[in-house]
């Protein structure tokens, strides 16, 4: 079977400080899992190694089944980190325009993006004066510009108010089945409403990814807080 | 990427704004400590180099919070030092060219007769400086003692553009034709090729973690 992305032992330390230990992690195409994970639990940590934005320190990361170098796959990943990647002195549209040219992403594709009802009313505002809501918004459209194949979501419904947060949710929802989601949250229940897996971590270890039907909220609320693998 | 951080510097003017006030102080307290011609030269570049080591660190400020999209992005890591080096040495010379009247008003006025034989050196030591900053600024992007360490690190490794500068400038103003300071423009011009090229190379390791 072809992955979309995997993960086979990956330790990652940062010094002596070992952040992510053993981690074997499978995603199948058009597959959407939540990690979740307290804060400080290497949540982000692996994203930015499933981002290619950093190397494991032990074992493998292969992306799309291709033995290819990282860079490869960069083509392919869009990435909503924690912090927003826009621009704060540059509008919403030229933020976009700046990201489609670095993928190449033709001109049209942009127009039709801005051209949606969530981002038409935002088009020229700077992204300093945006909202965390607003911003959360822009930023995953910068992030699937490029149509990925893999979209890695950190935190994303950190700091929304309850409308910006199922408007964001909606955005994501659109585009399950049709590409592999990986997304990081402390929050079950939002693994439960979005993911069709979910897999918790803990001082640097990860659970099996649980099948939808046994997400429930509860359990994973206790997996959460229990004690370490 | 250019287009962008033109951009984004014609509306912040960090970069401007903080180089052109250095350059422009410098240029005063020089000028009340000039007592002879031949110092218009060195104070030039001494302005120049120090702006630059000041002010270039903030090159990567904007990209502090998006190394990573730029990381991300399937482009060769090159083109970003090339990119940005370009977009620090258009700011370097908005600043010369500003600057030069007041030179030209303090120090001596050879500056206006020798304006277009000056051109060359000031182009080349100019991007001699974009360059280094370039490289240095993103070394330093996310070192919290950024500003206080590039001058550090940057002026001695610009020690040859200042002394190829100073010299080809203070002949030019001295009258002699361009073909007589051509060892300095081809000392200047190797250093901009050298540290460009190397740059590009080691901007790629330099973005990686």
């Amino acid at each position: 079977m072809r992955w979309a992305l995997e993960l086979r032992g990956v330790t990652k330390t940062f010094g002596y400080r070992p952040v992510l230990r053993g981690i074997d992690l499978r995603l199948k195409d058009g597959e959407t899992v939540a990690v979740l994970g307290a804060n400080g639990s290497g949540k982000s940590t692996l994203l930015r190694l499933a981002a290619t934005l950093a190397a494991p320190t032990r074992g493998a990361i292969v992306w799309f089944g291709e033995s290819a170098p990282p860079s490869r796959a960069r083509r392919r990943i869009g990435l909503v980190p924690h912090d927003s990647l826009l621009y704060d002195g540059l509008t919403v549209e030229e933020n976009l325009r700046f990201f489609a040219g670095l993928y190449g992403v033709p001109s049209t594709r942009v127009a039709a993006v801005l051209s949606s009802d969530d981002l038409e009313p935002l088009r020229t505002r700077r992204a300093r004066i945006l909202s965390r809501g607003q911003r959360q918004r822009v930023d995953l459209a910068r992030a699937l510009l490029h149509e990925p194949d893999l979209l890695l979501l950190d935190e994303p419904f950190t700091g929304l108010d309850l409308d910006a947060a199922q408007r964001l949710g909606a955005l994501i929802r659109q585009g399950t089945g049709r590409r592999t989601v990986l997304f990081a949250t402390h929050d079950p229940a939002e693994a439960k409403e979005l993911a069709t897996g979910a897999a918790v971590l803990r001082d640097g270890r990860l659970g099996n990814i649980m099948p939808p039907a046994s997400l429930d909220a509860a359990r994973l609320a206790r997996l959460f807080h229990e004690r370490p693998w | 990427m250019l287009l962008k951080d033109l951009r984004v510097e014609w509306r912040t003017r960090e970069i401007t704004t903080s180089m052109g006030l250095l350059t422009l102080l410098m240029v005063i307290i020089l000028a009340a400590a000039r007592s002879d011609p031949t110092f218009a030269p060195a104070a030039m570049w001494i302005t120049y180099a120090f702006a630059a080591a000041v002010s270039l660190g903030r090159t990567f400020a904007p990209e502090r919070d998006h190394l990573a999209a730029l990381r991300l992005a399937p482009l060769d890591r090159g083109l970003i030092f090339a990119s940005k080096a370009l977009a620090n040495w258009i700011v370097v010379t908005a600043v010369q060219v500003v600057s030069i009247p007041v030179f030209g008003a303090l120090f001596t006025e050879a500056i206006w007769t020798r304006l277009p034989a000056l051109v060359l050196p000031l182009m080349l030591g100019g991007a001699g400086l974009a360059a280094a900053g370039t490289l240095y600024g993103g070394l330093l992007a996310q070192a919290r003692l950024r500003e206080a360490l590039l001058p550090i690190l940057m002026l001695p490794v610009i020690l040859p553009v200042l002394i190829a500068a100073v010299a080809a400038t203070a002949a030019i103003l001295d009258g002699q034709p361009v073909a007589a300071v051509r060892s300095h423009l081809q000392l200047l011009g190797t250093f901009d090729m050298l540290f460009a090229t190397s740059s590009v190379f080691l901007f790629d390791a330099l973005l990686d973690e």
